[in-house]
């Protein structure tokens, strides 16, 4: 019955696209044609995955991603209307499921419990859009809340790095890659609510920066694979949510800016494809070293990539598209977002002014970030293994997912080159990126075409083996680096003021006890109420009564 | 017409000439700082060619990198010198390329699995994490229609700016006070403790890689400073070229200058000076651009 089902969802994953044929070619349509072949794309890629990865209950996990994928494209293709909320919540529902291919950790109860609290709280206000009038503009706050909050903005991103960090591999992947798209894509659709204030999208300009600046520093000195990869992800969600910001700003505010707003919202797009094929890679490739290495712990599995039997390439491609290396993904989306802001410095001060601070957040934290995916790749990969014994034995059905998935991330710049030169009015370029992207795509094809055959056709072939190294008899495993060796030397100047010598982000934990505290308090109303007199409650409820009608009050007005 | 190709011959002459200079020039004037008569210009080509006609033995856990990076520097530093040379396309490239360069280089050493692998690494991620934000912030600015006007105040910012320019540009070739390659104890180095298990024509390929790179960063930084600068600024392109070109080669004077003083300072000072650095530039950056 769930192989049936599964089945049946599966076509519907592959054919949902169709669904948006009914509707006029517009902005907000391709949003939602892009969000359908994305989940497509990625979703068939975690499909096979799973068939090399889980062992047990292989079923129950497909049925519970058929559910997931069922649930986003209910959502993408739904308006604002009561189905929206069912198939928003249904895709949370559906993510129980996949936890269940092994016995429940704790770590696995702390993601689903993350990921419930996050998708429910947004889900209130969500609700709350949906079931106020088309003008309202506490509906429209409401909106972005629960979508900021469910596409992680920094400072409503708390839930996140214990969602994905718990979740197996294919699941974290899910999330990074997939699920987190829907959000964004809906805000893009509702773009024109966050131009009705200006002062609002300038301040979400800055939080935006500073979500990147601090995803990027709290990834590079987390000593957890997946948390790592989590925070990692925070930055870019950040980043995929400043782009948009610039786009309103620049195309619906500032209308003689309408051509670098257009920039800004093909760079988005770009963006968004390179964060989640990205994203997907690293969450599978390095969580099923993980999964070998048997710990989530960076230093202990230092060097399994090696024992793991996965190939070269399906361990690489990844990192070098977050390097930002001529030819990815990666590099068309950070260097044109270089090449943008290059031009947001000409502008006059009085339009870049609040752009300009930002700059400083974003550079530190593209730079922590990519040399954090660095960090993973050189200890997980190149390392040597401490406590591995032997090889395990090559999984050929996750090798191949990897091997193509990577592979997309260099053919499909290349692709969109050669696409827009054959068809130009199909694929068009924004103006004032035309002339970036032709020098680009020469240059990118250039240096995929030298690697291609570099790897391909070496040039040189290793003969002899002989070290030179000094090791005063230690073996090389004893001397390997792990990854905190990279990251330590750092700690004193930048780390100790938002890590802990653990790793741990110092800011999330300062906002988490915030919020323990709070509920302390309601704690301390607790004990005051037990084995008080009716007169007590009595005035508790008649307070409770008073506060709720001022609140309705309060935003009865605030709506007119 | 005339004037293309005379620029076109000037351009060429320069990409292949250069290079193989560069390094010759400041080793010759650091011997002849500390009074010695120091090898001839050439030597560094002598020994690349030297170490090309060998063949390479490798570590025992070496692979992939191996056999790819020495390429992949070598590759990647001629496109790096052709942009900065030609400009065919925006200097905004040219931090994801050195990324690459940085990514094969570490994969390198790391592959190899020695302690001096593992040490050469961690500091060359130190100084790169350091010194990449400046390096976008300059490169941000190299791509900006920012220009320095050719008053005194105007000038001294563009020293001043040049200055903590130069700061970043030894951070990323690897001189004092960030390296020192000439005291060979491992313990104190960077690049030379990465190319450790490198032999042969791969140690000669990486060392060709290198000095590319000390052509393009030198040049890129006197491009840098003609272009955004009224004062030297000329109208004719192929004046402000030979200008930069004469300019790298003052630098390359200054740097054998600098070199026989000066010597590797203690690593917590690396995020210190380009933190620093970072900051000066963006105090500067804001008032040039108020």
């Amino acid at each position: 019955m769930f192989i049936f089902i599964t089945k049946f969802l599966y076509v519907f994953l592959l054919i949902s696209p169709i669904g948006i044929a009914k509707y006029e070619a517009n902005l907000e349509n391709l949003t939602i044609l892009f969000g359908l072949v994305l989940q497509g794309f990625l979703g068939s890629f975690i499909f096979f995955y799973i068939r090399g990865y889980e062992v047990k209950n292989q079923n129950l996990v497909y049925f519970g991603y058929s559910i997931i994928f069922l649930g986003l494209s209910g959502a993408y293709l739904s308006e604002k209307s009561v189905w929206f909320l069912f198939f928003w919540e249904l895709s949370t529902i559906g993510t129980i499921l996949i936890y269940l291919g092994d016995k429940l950790k704790a770590t696995n109860i702390l993601s689903i419990v993350s990921l419930l609290i996050a998708s429910g709280t947004s889900l209130v206000f969500l609700a709350f859009w949906v079931f106020s009038e088309p003008e309202s503009s506490i509906g429209n706050y409401c909106l972005l809340i629960g979508l900021l909050l469910k596409s992680a903005f920094s400072g409503l991103h708390l839930w996140l790095p214990e969602a994905y960090s718990g979740a197996p591999a294919h699941g974290s992947a899910t999330y990074s890659g997939i699920l987190v798209n829907l959000p964004i894509l809906l805000l893009i659709r509702n773009a024109q609510i966050l131009s009705a204030q200006v002062s609002l999208l300038q301040l979400l300009i800055l939080l935006a920066s500073l979500g990147i600046f601090l995803g990027g520093i709290a990834s590079f000195f987390n000593r957890d694979i997946k948390k790592s990869l989590a925070y990692s992800s925070i930055e870019n969600t950040n980043l995929l949510l400043l782009l948009l910001f610039l786009y309103v700003y620049f195309y619906y505010i500032e209308d003689s800016f309408r051509l670098i707003g257009e920039g800004f919202l093909f760079l988005l797009f770009i963006t968004f494809l390179h964060q989640s094929i990205g994203k997907v890679y690293q969450f599978l490739s390095f969580g099923y070293i993980a999964r070998i290495a048997q710990t989530t712990s960076l230093d202990e599995a230092k060097g399994f990539g090696r024992v793991s039997g996965l190939s070269f390439s399906a361990m690489t491609l990844g990192t070098l598209s977050f390097c930002g290396v001529p030819g990815t993904l990666g590099f068309l989306s950070e260097g044109s977002f270089l090449y943008m802001a290059s031009l947001l410095l000409d502008l006059p001060i009085s339009k870049s002014i609040f752009i300009l601070p930002s700059l400083i957040f974003l550079s530190i934290g593209l730079a922590f970030g990519a040399a954090n995916h660095l960090r993973l790749y050189l200890s997980l990969v190149l390392s040597i293994p401490q406590n591995a014994n032997s090889a395990s034995t090559p999984n050929k059905t996750i090798t191949t997912t990897l091997e193509f998935l990577g592979l997309s991330i260099f053919t499909i710049p290349i692709a969109l080159f050669i696409f827009h030169n054959i068809a130009p009015d199909v694929l068009e370029f924004p103006i004032i990126l035309e002339d970036w992207l032709y020098k680009v795509g020469i240059l990118s094809t250039g240096v995929t075409v030298f690697l291609f055959i570099v790897y391909k056709w070496r040039f040189h072939k290793i003969s002899k083996r002989v070290t030179w190294d000094c090791g005063s008899g230690y073996k090389e495993r004893d001397v390997s680096i792990p990854a905190s060796v990279i990251s330590e030397p750092l700690y004193e100047s930048v780390g100790r003021y938002m890590s802990t010598q653990k790793g741990e982000s110092k800011v999330d934990s300062f906002v988490f006890n915030l919020i323990l505290s709070i509920f302390q308090r309601g704690r301390l109303w607790i004990q005051f109420t037990e084995g008080a007199e009716l007169s007590t409650y009595l005035f508790i409820s008649a307070l409770s009564v008073l506060v709720a009608i001022s609140i309705v009050i309060f935003l009865s007005g605030f709506s007119l | 017409m005339k004037e293309t190709v005379i620029v076109f011959l000037f351009h060429t002459s320069v990409f292949l000439l250069l290079p193989i200079f560069a390094s010759g020039i400041i080793r010759k004037v650091r011997a002849k700082a500390q009074g010695r008569k120091g090898p001839p210009i050439l030597q560094p080509i002598y020994d690349i060619i030297r170490g090309f006609q060998k063949k390479p033995i490798d570590g025992y856990f070496s692979g992939h990198f191996a056999e790819l990076a020495p390429w992949v520097m070598t590759f990647v530093s001629v496109l790096i010198w052709s942009i900065v040379v030609f400009e065919w396309v925006p200097f905004i490239v040219l931090p994801f390329l050195l990324m690459l360069q940085r990514i094969a280089i570490t994969g390198f050493a790391m592959e190899t699995g020695t302690s001096f692998g593992g040490l050469g690494t961690s500091r060359e991620i130190l100084i790169s994490l350091a010194s990449e934000p400046i390096l976008i912030l300059i490169i941000l600015t190299a791509q900006s229609h920012i220009v320095v006007d050719d008053t005194w105040v105007g000038l001294a910012f563009g020293f001043l700016f040049l200055g903590a320019t130069l700061v970043v540009v030894l951070g990323e070739l690897l001189k004092p006070p960030f390296d020192d390659p000439r005291t060979h104890l491992e313990l104190t180095m960077v690049h030379e403790a990465m190319l450790l298990e490198a032999s042969g024509r791969a140690l000669a390929l990486f060392d060709f890689a290198y000095q590319l790179k000390l052509s393009s960063f030198l040049v890129f930084l006197m491009k840098l400073a003609l272009e955004h600068s009224k004062f030297f600024s000329s109208q004719k392109v192929y004046v402000n070229d030979i200008i930069a070109f004469c300019g790298a080669v003052l630098m390359c004077i200054s740097i054998g200058f600098w070199e026989s003083f000066s010597v590797r300072r203690k690593w917590k000072y690396v995020p210190e000076i380009m933190g620093l650095t970072y900051l000066f530039i963006l105090v500067l950056g804001t008032l040039v651009k108020l």
